[in-house]
């Protein structure tokens, strides 16, 4: 193991922490309906993908549901699947978007598309798997504005915290 | 600066987000429900019509959910499910509505006589 890669797995841990803290408290928070969450720890997540990496962005992503359900008591209950499938859904889509930023997009709509990515997975495959999808169709227009909304929330915050020292060192000290 | 500086491709998403989020309110049917079908774990397990003010309780995943049908609405009146998102959903009465409740595997579909919608198929 290389210097290089030690301390992308130490900025890995760290950031996988601030993901699930962020994640396990956001559980217990009211919000519009259950599967509508306000995505913070995708803050962590972003963070990862562009100081580390898009793989490690991904990765966190995996980690952060599979670790959160088992301390939550979740894992592969239904909720886990729908979150599972609709974080590899967000992570691959955001990843995607990320290689055009600064070019033709910006945070602001990676962040976006990545939280209704998000929302419309978990409906699409609740309506495979648990329902008949012509019936959770109207649950569309609802998560496209929560999307609106939380997913720019995540990308101004996410913004913030890459001007500060925290990221600067970070991205200093991996080095891409 | 806290807000990242905008660029076009921003608003390109922006605008496909609130579009998928308009198209199901534009094939959604206004027509009145006829009847209510009810399921529990992906089987119908009854169909009451909406003209009948009735109360009645189904056996759920978790237990027995009221439901009641009143002046061509149903809405559930009472289910153990933890988190009574059934019961927020409040009335339902047009076809093609739904109230779902996951801890409880069951959901309950207003059909009417064109819950399909307009058309019962379009050729190109």
């Amino acid at each position: 193991m290389t210097q290089s890669s030690i301390r992308k797995l130490a900025y890995f841990s760290a950031l996988l922490a601030v993901a699930l803290v962020i994640w396990i408290v956001e559980d217990f928070l009211p919000r519009p309906a259950p599967w509508m969450k306000y995505g913070f720890s995708y803050i962590a997540i972003l963070l990862g993908m562009t100081a580390l990496g898009k793989k490690y962005g991904i990765a966190l992503g995996i980690s952060r549901t599979v670790v959160g359900s088992i301390i939550l008591g979740k894992l592969l209950s239904p909720a886990f699947i729908l979150s599972i499938c609709a974080t590899l859904a967000a992570t691959a889509v955001m990843a995607l978007l990320l290689t055009g930023r600064g070019k033709f997009v910006s945070l602001i709509g990676i962040s976006i598309a990545g939280a209704f990515t998000h929302l419309a997975t978990q409906i699409f495959v609740a309506g495979i798997l648990f329902y008949k999808i012509e019936y959770l169709l109207w649950l569309i227009p609802v998560s496209s504005l929560w999307s609106i909304i939380a997913g720019g929330v995540v990308a101004f915050i996410t913004n913030a915290v890459e001007k500060t020292a925290i990221a600067s060192t970070l991205q200093s000290k991996v080095g891409k | 600066m806290i807000v990242p500086k905008p660029k076009v491709g921003d608003f390109v998403i922006i605008a496909l987000v609130l579009l998928s989020g308009i198209l199901p309110w534009l094939t959604r049917s206004s027509h009145r429900a006829e009847s209510f079908s009810i399921y529990v774990n992906g089987k119908k397990i009854a169909q009451i019509p909406a003209e009948r003010d009735t109360v009645f309780s189904v056996n759920g995943a978790l237990g027995k959910v009221v439901l009641e049908v009143k002046g061509g609405r149903i809405r559930v009146v009472r289910s153990n499910c933890p988190e009574k998102i059934c019961i927020k959903t409040g009335y339902i009465s047009s076809a093609g509505q739904s109230i779902a409740c996951v801890p409880n595997r069951l959901i309950v579909v207003a059909e009417g006589k064109n819950s399909r919608g307009k058309y019962d198929a379009i050729l190109h």
